[in-house]
């Protein structure tokens, strides 16, 4: 809807019989003698310029009346005008992100060992959604073929098959472009020797255009001083800058909060100040980063190899966890070797000015942390192999981007308060899983169980740091795409809680799911959020309850 | 008995309005032309029982639910017509009947004592229908509450009016 009236039929009726009837109270005044009830000049002038037209104007002046401020637009953001509010906004240096693109890469897998072209903008879809190559790709079959930064080596799957990857853009801005890694993705025009494709990366940073309601949110960063101080100042340092205005929301800890401690790294164990944890929730989900690693045979057991890698710091830069571990040949949907072990480490160098991390729990998920994974591959024969022998394996990791941004950013000379240092960590994640039933009756049409699915991921993604899940949230959002006689069954809410020890901690409820206040392995409300896939979201519907008229 | 027109002297300081049936004279039948104004004046007020004739015939005619933010005015006479539901004599009389009482009703209901009996409604009679083969007539005579009237009559197309080439 935009500021202007379009048409005569966007006028609400009772506005124009009131701006008629206005307008001939004010003729009534001036000229007592005109007929005003039923008549030409009622049914002509005072209808078409008093009601109409004034309504008409009326409409206009409403629309900017509740757009052009703060009182007005908090009042309902949904009704503001996008134009008349960017200006308001821009009085407080807020401004409205753009929608942007999600971003990723495609890998193709062919049959033959044969050269491959990709036209720049060729096409290829996934749920109705649409994603372009960047630019024009030529697969090749060897490294001395490679003649442009555009060309791809053809890597053998081991299985007779060749995969190469190519970058690739959504069509459409908005986080709805944003994809699983492994999600299968169609061409529209036919490729040579072609056996499949799919997402090889996880697609993301594609972002809606910020709402009004969005926009209020900022409102108090934006007339926060940009400093290294207090919580806002914080945040809107950060969110000021280009690279992380789309980031969801930070929880600053600091002197006096009980998950702080590293400011108490001195002879006696008080608290000394001077040091600040920043738990960061970057984006709705965490990205799943794919990378070939080289893995050295450590045991033999009678399930198969002990395999060992290593994670470098620069590799997923504050990373949650290995998702999975696979061979270079097998499906990106393929399961995962088991994970037998997960040691983290930190990679500090005194070269840099860092943070004052003294172990790997302060350090956990920060871009300093490392970690040696080990798994079992139960494929892979070991009888002929020996211990030290290595194998390339298919990495998924899990982690919040921009974490390794963000604390450069903090670090900056320019940047950080001189009185304290600053650790940016990703929230301390707590893996959800909800399940629930849909009870209808059966003359009931079906409810859109996609969209519920999506409408509960975006709302829980973007809680903040709110401490606690109430069931009746997932119902207000549920409720949205119900019709009478649809409700709901209870709530089954299930939360794996990664600690930065490394331990997991299961949670679940019906009704609150608390995230449990325990400062001394960093887990409270305040460095803790829910974060949810619509893979995660179980949804059953179910004819029942409802009384049947025979 | 009822008059056809009234005094001139008695409309002095009298609620006006615009004319829009232009060509009313006060004794006879005369095909009304339906303009503001016209080549000949700039446009014309009228007042007393022509103004109540007026009002009438804009609620008899206008087609119900034709004005978007009225949806009350108006019958449903000419969509009748429009329909091609009216065909005999029998069937104008019988619409003309209903829409003249929901005319009445609407009329007596937006009056007020202030007004002038001139200009306030008593009654609507339908004197005459003459068919032809595209159109119809109707000769209707208003009477106000003072007991002058009006002689209407209403050439009505079957088909709506086609303007332009």
């Amino acid at each position: 809807m935009g500021l202007n009236v379009t048409s005569i039929d966007e006028l609400d009726p009772d506005l124009v019989a009131q701006t008629q009837d206005e307008f001939a109270q004010l003729v009534q005044e001036k000229y007592p003698e005109i007929l005003l009830i039923r008549g030409v000049y009622h049914d002509l002038v005072s209808y078409f310029a008093g009601g109409v037209c004034g309504g008409l104007n009326q409409t206009e002046i409403n629309r900017v009346l509740r757009s052009n401020s703060l009182k007005a637009i908090e009042e309902d953001p949904t009704l503001a005008e996008d134009d008349i509010v960017d200006r308001v906004m821009s009085n407080y240096r807020i401004m409205r992100e753009e929608g942007t693109n999600a971003i990723g890469e495609i890998t193709i897998v062919v049959s033959e060992d044969e050269p491959v072209i990709i036209h720049s903008g060729s096409i290829f879809t996934t749920n109705g959604i649409e994603y372009r190559s960047d630019d024009a790709y030529t697969a090749r079959q060897t490294d001395s073929e490679i003649l442009n930064p555009t060309d791809r080596i053809l890597e053998p799957q081991g299985d007779g098959t060749y995969s190469f990857s190519i970058d690739a853009t959504a069509v459409e801005e908005g986080s709805a472009g944003n994809l699983n890694r492994g999600t299968i993705m169609v061409p529209s025009t036919p490729i040579n020797n072609y056996v499949t494709s799919y997402a090889g990366t996880d697609f993301a940073l594609g972002t809606n255009t910020e709402t009004n309601a969005e926009l209020l949110e900022k409102l108090q960063l934006g007339i926060a001083a940009r400093v290294m101080q207090g919580r806002l100042n914080i945040k809107g340092l950060i969110k000021e800058q280009e690279q992380f205005a789309r980031t969801l929301d930070y929880s600053i800890i600091g002197y006096g909060n009980p998950e702080m401690e590293r400011d108490q790294h001195w002879i006696w164990p008080m608290s000394g100040g001077g040091r600040l944890d920043i738990y960061s929730r970057t984006a709705p989900l965490p990205n799943s980063i794919s990378m070939l690693k080289t893995a050295t045979l450590v045991d033999v057991t009678g399930e198969g190899g002990v395999w060992q890698f290593s994670i470098e710091r620069d590799d997923a830069p504050g990373f949650y966890e290995v998702e999975q571990v696979i061979l270079p040949s097998d499906a990106p949907d393929t399961g995962t070797f088991e994970i037998t072990a997960d040691i983290r480490g930190l990679d500090i160098r005194p070269e840099e000015f860092s943070p004052d991390l003294i172990n790997t729990v302060e350090g956990a998920y920060t871009k300093y942390q490392t970690a040696v994974i080990r798994f079992i591959d139960t494929v892979t024969d070991p009888a002929n192999l020996t211990i030290g022998d290595t194998q390339e394996y298919r990495v998924g990791i899990l982690a919040m981007p921009l974490i390794k941004e963000i604390q450069d950013f903090c670090l900056q000379a320019d940047t950080r308060n001189l009185a304290s240092d600053i650790a940016v960590k990703a929230a301390v994640p707590c893996f959800l899983t909800i399940n629930f039933d849909i009870r209808k009756a059966a003359e009931t049409v079906d409810p859109d169980v996609t969209s519920i699915k999506e409408a509960l991921v975006d709302r829980i993604n973007h809680l903040g740091f709110p401490g606690q899940l109430h069931a009746s949230l997932i119902a207000e959002v549920t409720h949205d795409y119900l019709e009478t006689r649809q409700n709901l069954s209870r709530i089954d809410m299930h939360g794996r809680i990664r600690r930065p020890n490394g331990t997991i901690e299961i949670i679940r409820a019906t009704d609150i799911l608390q995230i449990p206040d325990d400062p001394g392995n960093l887990v409270t409300g305040n460095t803790t959020e829910f974060i949810i896939d619509v893979d995660n979201i179980g949804i059953s519907i179910v004819i029942e309850g409802y009384a049947v008229e025979v | 008995m009822s008059r056809t027109f009234g005094n001139p002297a008695d409309y002095s300081g009298r609620l006006f309005d615009l004319l829009a049936f232009r060509g009313a004279v006060p004794v006879g039948q005369t095909l009304l032309d339906q303009t503001l104004f016209g080549t000949d004046a700039s446009g014309e007020v009228c007042t007393g029982v022509q103004m109540l004739a007026q009002r009438w015939l804009l609620k008899f005619l206008t087609i119900s639910g034709s004005m978007t933010y009225l949806p009350d005015e108006g019958t449903d006479f000419i969509g009748q017509v429009r329909r091609g539901e009216l065909v005999t004599e029998s069937d104008i009389e019988g619409a003309f009947n209903i829409a003249a009482v929901e005319v009445r009703t609407a009329l007596l209901n937006e009056e007020t004592d202030a007004m002038n009996d001139e200009e306030r409604m008593d009654s609507a009679e339908l004197l005459q229908i003459t068919l032809a083969d595209d159109s119809f007539s109707l000769t209707v005579e208003i009477t106000s509450l003072a007991g002058t009237s009006r002689k209407v009559i209403l050439p009505i197309p079957y088909l709506p009016i086609k303007v332009g080439p």
